[in-house]
């Protein structure tokens, strides 16, 4: 090809068309992108959206539509999810600059945790709340980053106590045991008329790891609470703890009580709840909210709770979780509706509401001492003041991976790949991990 | 270079090119339109692939320098503390030959499955399609699904259990999915028995470009049925083999969601593999930069083991063509 200056002055021109042209679309594109991304601004005609966990979903259904009764221009969508998918969307959400008004948040530590979001300046400071003063005070703690309330709870539960079924045992004339020994005279007792004395889900990490922490309530942290301290600043160990060891034997003394099914090293926690909702199990040994799991496969059941009883009754003691709280994101257009929701379902009624549908103690009723139904045998434990909160399970620096960790080495203990001094060396590895 | 020929008649030029062949003036000038499609035409396509494919799985490969937690923009350069970190993890070790293992298993067990199956249904059975469908129905399931429908046959008080007890082999009955060793061997069974309908179709599809005259040829020369496969059908399956032992290779080695579901990586992380590690470290603890490391870690076995498997194969299909 013969080529021209005229020829090299058109060929200059069509590049800088082109490239003009790609500017542009470029340009555009980034505008559009922009404009997905923009809000409208806080009125009275505000549109909350909401990040959820599932299990909240009775409880809001009945409420939103109430509030929004109340609050007219003010509508809330919420969206709901299970918790593996929340803990990849929410935060992705917030770093996208596209998080929710409304956001739930777990109590403590964890990867959807207040004090990792609270961190990482997602969260709107709600410290100046008239509801702050509503809030449980043991476990106000774990909604807090640097002193400031970052989340409104939701309630508390058992973190772990042993949920019975009240039919059988009183047809059996069987009573709440208030001693450990007494206790394996109770798995005994049902063993020998062909039932699982107690669903344990040893193919869970959490349930591992929550349940020896609440026998540790009774052995350990009951009489020296502030152990986790000792152990954080290197003056403890697990390994060098007779507390920890006694829990960890505890598990295998029920183990060889026949306190559990054959199969139990590979429950899982959908057929632990199955097994006790089902009545092959007459006890489950877990967090007490997940009754409401339990209840929803069977609602005929009548069940109540008791703690896991220590060697004496007198050293007994209730570990008690936060069941999680709703935070507002920090960069949300529409702040002030979103504090008059949290107002609204600060109330007490609402707050009941709300904490019912999970089988949940509503904060204001565990500050005074009004416990469900559900809850009467732990009463004792809140009236005379020997409940502990769960330091070991929600606010070390690296909660999840500690429960995960140490939860899958107790599960060696039902496996017999571990013993207990293997599993109390994978406990003082996993909390001494880097979060 | 190539050059100009002209015919006799000089009605028609050729351009002949080095490989030998020729092409028509026609054509030539088809080639020239087409060489005149400006070159930016193909922006869109490659902008696509570069931003929604390299550009994230590079922007990925970056957390694996950096402490990034999930939550809020704040991240700091760490260098390689995360690979020091990961690599000195007793777990990662064991999951990286888990890993290994558990892949070659599969890709021998589904690769003769699916041989075997392959060979049995081209037989002129009235029910082959049937069959074929059937067998290749698990690979149309949700891995994770079927992962869960496995958990519950599996159980202690589960199908497989008491079936052992009513045929009197209740000696045999077993915590499956609690026991180190058949926990593995059970999310074996499962990428086996769900990826053996893959391997199968693949097979059929190597047997049906085998003349059966071959096949005739060897039988009048009076081989059995074990010598036309060992001498004629199992060469001819090369090329089938290289991209069914490849796959397989690859599903293998990045076997997630059967793992998840079935055992969630235990018992005491027997069954953990890099792949369930990487998920672990990411998005349950939040470790996006341990999580991004073990990523290119994973990326790495997975690119040197199927690429010089491939290799090893191609080789192979060459040495039995020539």
């Amino acid at each position: 090809m013969i080529t021209t200056s005229s020829g090299t002055r058109n060929e200059a021109r069509r590049r800088a068309i082109r490239a003009v042209a790609l500017t542009a679309a470029v340009a555009a594109g980034s505008v559009g992108l922009s404009a997905c991304a923009s809000s409208a601004s806080d009125s009275s005609n505000s549109t909350l959206t909401m990040a959820m966990m599932t299990t909240y979903k009775p409880g809001l259904d009945k409420l939103i539509p109430q509030f929004e009764k109340q609050n007219p221009g003010i509508t809330i969508k919420p969206t709901y999810y299970s918790p593996d998918v929340y803990a990849q969307t929410v935060p992705t959400q917030f770093t996208g600059g596209n998080g929710s008004d409304l956001v739930y948040l777990d109590a403590g530590t964890g990867t959807q945790s207040v004090a990792r979001m609270g961190a990482a300046g997602d969260l709107a400071d709600l410290s100046d709340q008239s509801w702050v003063s509503t809030m449980y005070p043991a476990t106000k703690a774990n909604y807090e980053v640097k002193g400031k309330v970052m989340a409104r709870d939701l309630g508390i539960s058992s973190l772990a106590s042993l949920s019975y079924n009240t039919d059988y045992f009183s047809k059996n004339g069987l009573a709440e045991p208030t001693t450990f020994s007494q206790l394996l005279d109770l798995c005994a007792s049902i063993s020998s008329k062909g039932k699982i004395p107690i669903a344990w889900a040893a193919g869970s990490q959490a349930v591992n790891y929550n349940d020896v922490v609440s026998l540790a309530s009774n052995t350990l942290l009951g009489g020296d609470p502030g152990w986790l301290q000792k152990k954080l600043s290197g003056s403890a160990s697990f390994a060098g703890t007779p507390g920890w060891r006694q829990a960890l034997q505890q598990v295998l003394d029920m183990k060889k009580a026949k306190c559990f099914s054959p199969g139990a090293s590979s429950v899982t926690l959908d057929q632990m709840l199955g097994q006790f909702a089902s009545g092959q199990a007459e006890m489950m040994f877990t967090y007490g909210g997940l009754n409401a799991a339990v209840l929803q496969q069977a609602p005929q059941l009548h069940v109540a709770m008791f703690a896991p009883p220590a060697e004496t009754a007198s050293d007994t003691w209730l570990q008690v979780q936060p069941a999680g709280g709703i935070g507002v994101w920090s960069k949300s257009q529409h702040k002030a509706a979103a504090e008059k929701f949290l107002d609204f379902i600060s109330g007490t009624t609402q707050s009941r509401d709300l904490a019912s549908v999970n089988q949940l103690i509503s904060p204001q009723d565990a500050v005074a001492n009004k416990l469900p139904d559900m809850y009467k045998g732990l009463l004792p434990y809140f009236q005379d003041k020997k409940t502990l909160n769960c330091d070991l399970v929600v606010s070390i620096p690296n909660s999840t991976e500690m429960t995960n960790d140490s939860g899958a080495s107790i599960q060696g203990l039902f496996t017999g790949q571990k013993t207990i001094d293997q599993v109390l060396g994978d406990m003082d590895s996993a909390i001494a991990k880097k979060q | 270079m190539d050059e100009s020929v002209v015919t006799p008649d000089k009605t028609t030029t050729y351009r002949r090119r080095r490989d030998g062949s020729e092409a028509t003036g026609a054509r030539r000038s088809s080639k020239r339109a087409l060489g005149r499609v400006p070159w930016w035409f193909v922006i869109p396509g490659v902008a696509s692939i570069l931003v929604l494919r390299y550009l994230p799985s590079i922007a990925g490969g970056t957390y694996a320098f950096t402490d990034w937690t999930g939550a809020g923009l704040s991240a700091h350069w760490t260098g390689v503390a995360n690979f020091r970190q990961v690599l000195s993890d007793s777990a990662t070790g064991g999951a990286v030959w888990r890993t290994i293992l558990l892949a070659i298993a599969f890709v021998i067990v589904v690769n003769v499955v699916g041989i075997a199956l392959a060979v049995s249904l081209r037989a002129a059975l009235r029910t082959r399609t049937l069959l074929r469908a059937l067998f290749f129905l698990p690979f149309t399931l949700s891995q994770l699904a079927t992962a869960y429908i496995w958990q519950f046959i599996l159980a202690y008080d589960g199908p497989v259990n008491a079936l052992l007890k009513a045929v009197g082999l209740g000696s045999l009955v077993q915590t499956w999915l609690s026991s180190p060793i058949f926990a593995i061997l059970a999310v074996l069974v499962v990428l086996v028995w769900q990826y053996t309908g893959l391997t199968m179709i693949v097979y059929l599809a190597g047997l049906e470009s085998i003349s059966e005259e071959l096949d005739e040829a060897a039988s009048v020369d009076g081989a059995s049925f074990g010598q036309k496969f060992r001498h004629v059908t199992f060469p001819l399956l090369a090329p089938a083999m290289t991209i069914a032992v490849t796959l397989t290779l690859i599903y293998g080695l990045g076997a997630f969601d059967q793992i998840i579901g079935l055992t969630g990586g235990g018992p005491v992380d027997s069954t953990q593999t890099l792949a369930t590690q990487v998920w672990q470290q990411t998005f349950v603890y939040g470790k996006y930069g341990e999580g991004s490391a073990l990523a290119l870690i994973f990326a790495i076995v997975v690119s040197v083991l199927s690429l010089g498997l491939m290799a090893v194969l191609r080789m192979r299909e060459e040495r039995l063509q020539r």
